[in-house]
């Protein structure tokens, strides 16, 4: 092990598991998590750089520089091009199975496989640290992003989530699709692409976890092995300021469905820093109270006729500089859905949360996130995501078990605002 | 791990329980198996999971059972209906983390079993014997609305669209919740006598999977069962029936979507062949469809081959621009014509060999991808592991492959064209 290494055992007794966490030498910071009964070894490198980053500035340059939107997604299917090949072929040899996704935030590739498990994660640590960008390779890529785009397009779910943003923001990113549009992926050169690369894929922004079948000594050698220390730069996101009130409180859109579906969001606003694991937990407990399948709102959509079990969702989406409520699904009556949800928001704002639910919503979240401890995909993601956003998997979990009704009630006060709703909703095209 | 496995033919049921500390859930499920024969009994008995799991005698309000589910830590029962050859699936599963992770000391698994239990065979009823008015208006609605998510998820849709056709004629072309005439002539009557049938006939798999799981469930169900005559689940393979079907519709959509069906003429004892052929074909980012039609000509985003091994067909299925729905469709044909004349190297198919191999070796590692591998060999009638599928995929022979490519029978084209708005 080299000497600069920083070493910790993250451990849970309540949840029977442990991971450790390595700042390598290298700068890069990295997650292992052994899993001992398991065949599977799941790793996924990834760094912090997704969609929004648009716009940045290095810490050893002057000026910030802006980017055509989609660079970070055509980045991640370059990056497994190289000279000789590419590294799905490499996998393939092995019998490991590999992908690669970005994200508003962040961009991971990952590998599963029960066999071969060094072999796989050399070739993971190779070609992310190896990018071979040419004009012709980047001019291929740009009919297979075009119809990934174009499938989008005719995801209603997915169009209807954007035009949502749209509404809600004014100014950040997080309004852009993931892949850009046909238009600004035509603007991406080899030389943007270097660019993008040499700023975001410094170890220093990045994180490796390795779950499963995997043993510390086997990972930090190969780390050992694999890692080129990266300078210590740091990079600024740059985004302009975002206003504390909606663009407009309802979107409208005809698509070839067969019933309308809505989306509905409250904006947050927003402070410099990242949310703390009990913020989270909090509001998720918040979501759980308003608007699981025991919730009063719920069965009161149901028995009206509004919503269904399979269709309706909510989640807490939060990230740098964003954050809102979002509830979704399919619904014969949006309008009513959403007045439902503004009725329900008005209610909590004037009554609070009682003890009791929050005591069960607490126990039943609790239980989510430990369901989720079962596979090897879900841990090595949560805890990159985690980490990407300053929290810890573990501190997350077990908050359920502090949360008082004070602490939600005092969420609802800053978090419930009549005048930050809004609605997006898609109709049928034949609907009058 | 500890994998067990037992069968009571005279009640017809087919028992599997592993217990593993790997995982931190555990669930128990029993899958009831029926033959699909008219759109209207697929609706009626696609009605009966949802409408025995949303309530139960013990919590009889929607929202109380959902609050004693919250109370087990965020337990969870799992209505399902699926498709399986020419078989209706009707799942109820319980499923919750296990007992070790309740720091409230509770017997989440103990409560669990209980509650399937009384959600399978003393359902709540109102005072006529039917189940109550309201819980079936509400599961009739959804079902109703189920129909319209299916249609607008364009990819599923088309999918849809192709197999229907194919197997149009056959129990497997029937919808598997039925369609939205079925379901809206549904009666309340219709459905209990459904549920009464499914517990009498049904052939029965049940699944105890988790961290302390053990077969008190399935001996429960033994007792419960007695002796009954459950029906036959055969499957019949599907034969190609001469002329390719061919149907388009059109939609306003900015992707056209391209679905491919092809009859396999390979013999049971062949059918893993048949499997590596289609991943050879388009079942790995290796094979043919994803290096040729998707990487090399940038037609598509996605572009790939499954073998549905009841029906012994392959399904291919791509999203393309509208003006190259012809030209996809000849450049799939052109790799599987490669595969008939040998053209396939050593390296696509030991690539495609030692994915399926993953895949196999990590049956173990997660409860879901176990219960469905031992489920779809309680269908077929012999339970393999997954080991000794891997072991059998890496001693087929390239003359086998091409054995199988060679039967391949195109039968149904579904193209959905998209229309300028």
């Amino acid at each position: 092990m080299s000497a600069e290494m920083k070493n910790t055992l993250v451990e849970s007794k309540l949840l029977r598991d442990g991971y450790r966490c390595v700042k390598h030498a290298s700068g890069l910071t990295v997650f292992i998590y052994p899993k001992a009964e398991m065949r599977s070894t799941y790793a996924v490198f990834g760094t912090r750089y997704g969609s929004i980053d648009k716009v940045f500035k290095r810490s050893d340059e002057d000026k910030a520089e802006t980017t055509p939107a989609g660079i970070a997604h055509f980045l991640e299917h370059k990056l497994f091009e190289s000279e000789d090949g590419d590294a799905f072929g490499r996998y393939a040899e092995i019998g490991a199975s590999a992908n690669a996704y970005t994200s508003f935030e962040t961009t991971r590739y990952l590998f599963s496989c029960t066999e071969n498990a060094e072999q796989a994660l050399e070739i993971l640590l190779d070609f992310v640290q190896s990018p071979y960008f040419t004009k012709q390779t980047v001019e291929k890529e740009l009919g297979i992003i075009g119809q990934e785009i174009k499938m989008y397009d005719d995801d209603p779910q997915w169009r209807m989530m954007f035009s949502l943003l749209r509404a809600m923001y004014h100014t950040h990113p997080i309004k852009d699709d993931i892949a850009g549009t046909v238009e600004s992926i035509a603007e991406i050169t080899p030389e943007y692409l270097y660019r993008c690369y040499n700023t975001f894929y410094n170890l220093n922004n990045m994180a490796l976890c390795v779950c499963g079948n995997c043993t510390e000594e086997e990972v930090l050698a190969l780390c050992d092995k694999m890692l080129k220390k990266s300078e210590p730069v740091e990079v600024e996101r740059v985004f302009e300021e975002e206003p504390d009130t909606i663009v407009q409180p309802l979107v409208e859109e005809k698509l070839p469905v067969a019933c309308p579906m809505f989306q509905f969001g409250v904006k947050e606003a927003v402070t410099g820093a990242h949310r703390t694991e009990k913020d989270l937990a909090v509001t998720e407990v918040l979501l759980d109270i308003m608007a699981s399948d025991s919730s009063p709102m719920f069965r009161k959509l149901l028995d009206a006729g509004l919503v269904n079990e399979a269709s309706f969702s909510y989640e807490y989406f939060e990230g740098t500089g964003y954050g809102a409520l979002l509830f979704g699904g399919e619904s014969g009556n949006p309008e009513a859905v959403c007045d439902a949800i503004r009725e329900e928001m008005a209610r909590l704002k004037r009554e609070g949360v009682k003890e009791e639910d929050v005591r069960r919503s607490a126990k039943s979240l609790y239980g989510a996130n430990v369901s989720g401890l079962n596979s090897p995909d879900v841990i090595a993601n949560a805890v990159m995501t985690m980490h990407f956003n300053d929290r810890e998997l573990f501190r997350y979990i077990e908050c359920f078990s502090e949360i008082t009704a004070e602490d939600v009630n005092a969420r609802i006060q800053t978090l419930f605002d009549m005048d930050k709703t809004a609605a997006s909703i898609i109709r049928p095209l034949d609907e009058a | 791990m500890n994998n067990h496995f037992f069968e009571q033919k005279d009640c017809g049921l087919q028992a599997f329980w592993s217990s593993t500390p790997q995982f931190k859930t555990a669930r128990v499920s029993a899958h009831l198996v029926l033959p699909l024969t008219t759109p209207e009994n697929a609706a009626l008995y696609a009605l009966v999971p949802n409408i025995i799991s949303r309530a139960t005698r013990e919590y009889p309000d929607y929202t109380q059972f959902g609050k004693r589910l919250a109370e087990l830590y965020g337990a969870s029962v799992q209505p399902g209906v699926t498709r399986v050859g020419d078989n209706q699936i009707l799942t109820l599963a319980a499923a919750g983390i296990a007992n070790p992770y309740a720091f409230g000391g509770e017997d989440v698994q103990q409560a669990l079993s209980e509650m399937l239990e009384s959600i399978l065979f003393t359902p709540l009823c109102d005072e006529n014997g039917l189940f109550p008015e309201d819980g079936f208006l509400q599961e009739q609605r959804q079902l109703l609305e189920t129909l319209d998510a299916e249609y607008n998820d364009k990819a599923t849709y088309a999918m849809q669209r192709c197999v229907q056709t194919m197997f149009a004629g056959e129990p497997a072309g029937v919808p598997r919740i039925g369609t939205r005439e079925a379901i809206l002539n549904a009666t309340r009557e219709g459905v209990k006598a459904a549920w009464e049938y499914a517990v009498k006939h049904a052939q029965i798999c049940q699944f105890t999977i988790g961290d302390g799981a053990d077969d008190r469930f399935a001996q429960q169900l033994v007792k419960r069962l007695g002796m009954r005559d459950a029906v036959s689940i055969e499957t019949k393979r599907h034969t190609a029936s001469g002329d390719v079907k061919r149907v388009t519709e059109e939609m306003p959509v900015v992707q056209s979507k391209l679905v491919m069906g092809f009859a396999i003429g390979t013999t049971p004892e062949e059918r893993l062949a048949a499997k590596l052929m289609s991943v050879v074909l388009g079942g790995t980012p290796s094979s043919k469809l994803f290096m040729n039609v998707r990487e090399k000509q940038s037609l598509c985003y996605y572009c790939a081959a499954r073998h549905d091994t009841p029906k012994n067909v392959m399904l291919v299925q791509s999203g393309v621009e509208t003006k190259d729905l012809d030209r996809t469709e000849e450049a799939i044909l052109k790799e599987l014509n490669d595969m008939k004349k040998g053209n396939i190297t050593d390296d696509e198919i030991l690539f495609a060999k030692l994915a399926m191999c993953n895949s196999y070796n990590a049956v173990a590692d997660s409860a879901a991808s176990m219960e469905t591998w031992y489920l779809s060999g309680m269908l077929q009638g012999k339970l393999h592991t997954p080991e000794e599928y891997a072991e059998c995929i890496m001693n087929i022979t390239k003359d086998e492959i091409v054995s199988a490519a060679e039967r391949a029978t195109l039968d149904t084209v579904y193209k959905l064209k998209g229309a300028a708005k």
